[in-house]
């Protein structure tokens, strides 16, 4: 049995997990990321996590999707890790100081109110209960009130982890990126902008949230014991360890390309053998991008040119270089982190990580279940069918 | 932050106006009314969804309605702007040169800042060019008399030097000038410079 915050974590995480399969599901240009998977991190700021809460939510829902996705020790991880840490500190500090923004003009403006939206910290209102705090708090940041919504939120996390990923990938992209820079600054605004309405129209409408914020609810629902068992660390993994980590470190420290190459392509086969499924078009992607941004500092014999552009043969050398070491720890990563449902997962039984998943399994089967039209309701109903669902009350 | 911060001061001594624009536009509005909206009417839970599974959606209107604030409006422009800056300060703060060596096999192109000696194939035999700490300079070359050894290292944007025998020049180019966008092909800058 988890505690109470525990499982609110377990929840969002899984939710996290969840936007960012639906993300994966809308059409979209590859290079172009919208970040729906922050959503629900802006919902968990509005349903009030404590600062500890909210980080231990970050941390889980960065290693979930290393996880999950097979990138846990490829440069994604470090890159998102570096982003989602970034935007979502930058958020929660946001969101911060425009509540107590808001709160203190309030007092000063408006003395009736002002009591009903001091009481959530139980001060000037010390006779109402738990459940009348969280509402008139809940009533007190609903949408006329806010001369900044989540929209600001969200640009701000953007933003600010656009930049932290542009001088991370700076380090194994190199100078080109900063050609980039503009452009994805420009998406970042752009998507970012789209998720703070979404969000905001989520936390007015959704039941699912009205739901969830009943203070009583984490205390009796969601309380059922996970599914998945596990064992201990086999030898197997040792054994993959040293012939994927050999592999890499050859990827990392050589010089020539042809080696880099053999090299991903040996780690590709791994995967391959040992039935990681790996998806060909991203890999495809990823030579593209990444050739195509070492482009933007030309160096060695030109080629040919594109307009402005100089196809120089050094940077094309170097461009190969740099994604077969980026594709070579991705594969690493795929061969040596264990599917969620495989028994030698490190993770204890019990743990708030497959809690996590067990949620997140549940809201995925619901929704493709569904067959409501509008998309609000669709995923509200998804949403409380499964909180309905992962709760042993009924 | 700095800005920001400043930004809501400036808020704040607005609020005092207590005009009626400011009071629609930061939402005294609702506030006036002296009722406070209290969303939880009902339980929620036992509500919306049976122990059957069938669901009780609540007639809310899912449309769109959404409310986009001054503050947002303000701050969305203030990142497009901090976007629009950077672009402009890296198109003008490119200070990256380019080394662009014409030899009669082709032509190259290296960044200055690069750390490296390279060598190339000439009319007689083989050129060593040095690129290191922003300076260009001939180490080595296949060539009778030697003059461009002689001169040194060139690291200003727009300097020159050529190993005419064996058919090697050197130019610096700043990042926007338009020889690096019009290169030139084998042996022109030769010939040119040898009338």
């Amino acid at each position: 049995m988890l505690s109470q915050s525990k499982r609110k974590i377990a929840l969002f995480a899984a939710l996290c997990l969840f936007c960012s399969i639906l993300e994966l599901s809308i059409p979209k240009p590859v290079f172009i990321r919208l970040g729906f998977s922050n959503g629900p991190l802006l919902v968990a700021l509005y349903s009030g996590f404590s600062f500890v809460e909210f980080c231990s939510l970050v941390l889980l829902k960065i290693f979930l999707q290393g996880f999950i996705n097979g990138t846990l020790f490829s440069y994604a991880f470090i890159l998102s890790m570096a982003g989602s840490v970034s935007s979502s500190l930058v958020m929660f500090f946001f969101y911060k100081l425009l509540v107590f923004l808001s709160k203190k003009s309030k007092r000063r403006k408006n003395n009736q109110y002002a009591p009903v939206i001091a009481s959530s910290r139980g001060e000037e209102k010390p006779d109402s209960g738990e459940a009348d705090k969280k509402k008139t708090m809940w009533a007190g940041m609903c949408e006329e009130k806010f001369s900044f919504s989540f929209i600001t939120i969200s640009e701000a996390g953007a933003f600010v982890s656009n930049i932290v990923q542009i001088f991370v990938s700076r380090f194994f992209l190199g100078e080109g990126v900063y050609t980039l820079a503009p452009v994805i600054l420009g998406c970042g605004i752009v998507s970012s902008f789209v998720l703070g309405l979404l969000t905001q129209l989520f936390c007015k409408k959704s039941q699912f949230l009205d739901t969830i914020t009943e203070p009583s609810f984490f205390a009796a629902y969601l309380a059922k014991p996970v599914k998945y068992m596990t064992r201990g660390v086999k030898t197997g993994r040792i054994i993959k360890m040293i012939l994927g980590g050999a592999c890499l470190t050859l990827c990392l420290f050589t010089d020539s390309v042809t080696l880099c190459g053999v090299m991903s392509l040996c780690l590709l086969l791994f995967c391959v053998f040992t039935k990681r499924k790996v998806r060909f078009v991203p890999v495809a992607w990823t030579i593209v991008r990444t050739v195509a941004i070492s482009m933007f500092v030309p160096a060695g014999r030109i080629l040919f040119a594109i307009g402005d552009l100089k196809i120089t043969q050094d940077s094309i050398f170097l461009g190969l270089h740099r994604s077969f070491v980026i594709l070579s720890s991705t594969f690493f990563s795929r061969f040596l982190v264990p599917k969620p449902n495989e028994e030698e997962s490190p993770f204890k039984p019990n743990s708030i990580y497959y809690m996590s998943l067990d949620y997140f399994k549940e809201v995925s089967e619901e929704w493709y279940k569904q067959k409501e039209k509008n998309l609000a309701r669709r995923i509200d109903k998804t949403l409380l069918i499964a909180i309905k669902k992962c709760s042993n009350v009924w | 932050m700095l800005f920001l911060s400043l930004f809501f001061c400036f808020i704040e001594k607005n609020r005092l106006k207590n005009t009626k624009l400011h009071r629609k536009l930061f939402g005294y509005y609702a506030l006036q009314r002296n009722v406070p909206r209290v969303l939880f009417q009902k339980s929620a839970v036992y509500d919306t969804v049976h122990s059957d599974g069938r669901i009780l959606m609540n007639e809310k209107e899912y449309g769109l309605k959404l409310k986009i604030t001054l503050g947002d409006v303000l701050f969305t422009l203030f990142l497009i702007c901090l976007t629009v800056y950077a672009a402009i300060r890296y198109v003008e703060n490119g200070k990256g040169a380019y080394v662009r060596i014409t030899t009669p096999k082709g032509v190259y192109v290296y960044p200055l800042e690069s750390n490296e000696e390279y060598t190339f194939d000439g009319l007689h035999g083989k050129t060593t060019i040095r690129v290191k700490g922003g300076e260009v300079m001939f180490l080595e070359s296949a060539c009778p008399n030697k003059t461009c050894l002689s001169k040194g290292g060139i690291s200003e944007a727009g300097e020159f030097n050529a190993c005419l025998p064996n058919g090697i020049s050197v130019h610096i180019l700043s990042r926007d000038s338009k020889g690096l966008m019009h290169f030139s092909t084998a042996g022109e800058d030769v010939d040119a410079v040898s009338i």
